[in-house]
């Protein structure tokens, strides 16, 4: 067996961290530059093909929205009812309200609905990018005179936010139902006063975090997924590859950005 | 003397497939020039007629437009030249999540601002023509490979492009659509428009054809023949 030189082997090891580095800040250099170049478009708005874009931005709230609450709503009903039922017994039904607020609107309900989102809209935006790119589609819009990322990228952006705030805002609502449910069921607390104790608890900055997670997850949710499947090549392989980086992506920026404005507004 | 349209010199293109590529070339299309291409391979025929349809940067060379030079650094500054020209090849797509019909009529509603995506009644007729039009609610995995060509020939035909690029359609169609095709053809060139084929078997485009181009391993030869 052939022993390598220990310099060889260092210089080998770090010239692959150097490479990686590289293409890590390579990858997030373009990520915002893609970021940008979409959001700049939604400023520019000229006449040209906006009904177009309207009706594409519609259908889009109807997928990544509509299309979810089926699965929204239940999810939330679950977790307010074994949040709340838990928290009942361990805090003996002091503070009740509060408890919500905090565990169910601030933290839990953003990012399980920005969960929701990524396993069933940002994976198939990057499965239907991917494969219009390998299929030439992108070009036969090109063909058309019509820029993709106008026609394609924009109104999935513009969609996706407008279905997270919606969302973020149903799965608050149907949480604290859920909660209302099992307080219903096992306490003495009358739904005015748990009502008035969530009322109590939440805060301006509860709706500002709110609506800005929803709208930072809403627009990580539309890019990365886009950036990806743009990111395709002529292969049809690399689709499910694409898939999966950028799920995961999602999934680390929602974290990422979660942390940040509850370390921001609560700390 | 007639306008020229398309102006290129010393262009060279990577190759694709098993092609050649090509090698500093220079080509210029006039208003009213029927050109058809032939080569020793598909590959550098159709990476010729995808040059011409700016769909592919070059190494090196300039492509004027109307005495206007083409911008390859952004895809967005070449939207204004691909509107103008039809592009019916063998990569051509329709977009699979809309169907026959959106995808005819998608470019006139983008540039009209309409918002309905109805078919109008003169795409009707094309359709007709091509025994389409039942499936025009219908999206492109829906229908025959075959609808698939005959809904590209109608998209592209119905752009008013100024300049045609067309690679044979003999191969990509049935006979019934095939005579439809050729007949739309006629009633092109008739109309003294600026087409392109690629390697063309069909005798009445060798008799309009103004210009014939060769490629020969790599090295581009445009022979005038009217």
């Amino acid at each position: 067996m052939q022993i390598r030189n220990p310099l060889v082997v260092i210089s080998d090891f770090m010239g692959r961290l150097g490479r990686r580095a590289i293409e890590g800040f390579s990858h997030y250099l373009d990520l915002s530059a893609f970021a940008w170049r979409i959001i700049r478009e939604m400023f520019r708005w000229p006449k040209e093909g906006r009904s177009l874009l309207y009706l594409v931005t519609i259908e889009q709230i109807y997928f990544t929205a509509v299309q979810a609450l089926w699965i929204v709503i239940p999810v939330a009903l679950i977790f307010g009812i074994s949040l709340i039922m838990q928290f009942n017994k361990l805090s003996g039904q002091v503070d009740l309200g509060k408890i919500v607020v905090v565990i169910l609107v601030r933290e839990l309900g953003p990012i399980t609905t920005a969960f929701i989102v990524i396993l069933r809209s940002a994976t198939a935006i990057t499965i239907e990018t991917g494969y219009m790119s390998v299929l030439r589609e992108m070009e036969a819009l090109e063909m058309g005179g019509i820029d993709p990322v106008r026609l394609y990228a924009l109104p999935r952006l513009i969609g996706m936010v407008t279905a997270m705030l919606c969302l973020v805002f149903i799965f608050a609502i149907s949480s604290i139902l859920g909660g209302y449910a099992i307080v219903w069921v096992s306490t003495s607390i009358s739904m005015q006063h748990f009502l008035q104790q969530v009322g109590k608890a939440l805060t301006p900055e509860d709706y500002i975090v709110s609506a800005l997670k929803a709208l930072f997850f809403g627009v990580t949710i539309a890019i990365v997924p886009l950036f990806r499947g743009f990111s395709v090549g002529r292969s049809i392989t690399e689709v499910p590859v694409a898939t999966s980086k950028g799920a995961v992506e999602c999934l680390f920026f929602c974290l990422v950005i979660s942390g940040i404005l509850s370390f921001l507004f609560y700390l | 003397m007639a306008l020229k349209l398309i102006e290129i010199e010393g262009y060279s293109l990577a190759p694709i497939g098993r092609g050649r590529g090509l090698r500093n070339f220079d080509c210029t299309i006039s208003e009213g020039d029927v050109i058809y291409i032939e080569g020793d391979r598909f590959d550098d025929t159709h990476l010729f007629l995808r040059a011409l349809a700016a769909l592919e940067k070059p190494l090196e060379g300039v492509f004027y437009y109307r005495g206007e030079a083409l911008d390859f650094s952004d895809y967005r500054k070449l939207l204004f030249y691909k509107r103008k020209v039809g592009y019916i090849s063998s990569d051509s797509t329709l977009l699979s999540n809309r169907t026959i019909g959106e995808n005819i009529m998608w470019q006139r509603h983008y540039l009209e601002g309409r918002g309905s995506l109805k078919v109008a009644d003169e795409v009707i007729y094309l359709c007709r023509l091509f025994g389409i039009e039942d499936k025009l609610d219908l999206r492109p995995s829906q229908v025959f490979r075959d609808e698939v060509r005959a809904a590209i020939i109608i998209r592209e035909l119905l752009k008013g492009a100024e300049i045609l690029f067309v690679e044979p359609a003999g191969e990509m169609l049935s006979r019934v659509h095939y005579e439809s095709a050729v007949q739309l053809t006629k009633e092109y060139l008739s109309k003294k428009v600026t087409a392109v084929f690629s390697y063309s078997s069909e005798p009445f485009i060798r008799e309009a054809a103004t210009k014939m181009v060769r490629i020969v391993e790599g090295k581009l030869e445009v022979i005038a023949l009217k």
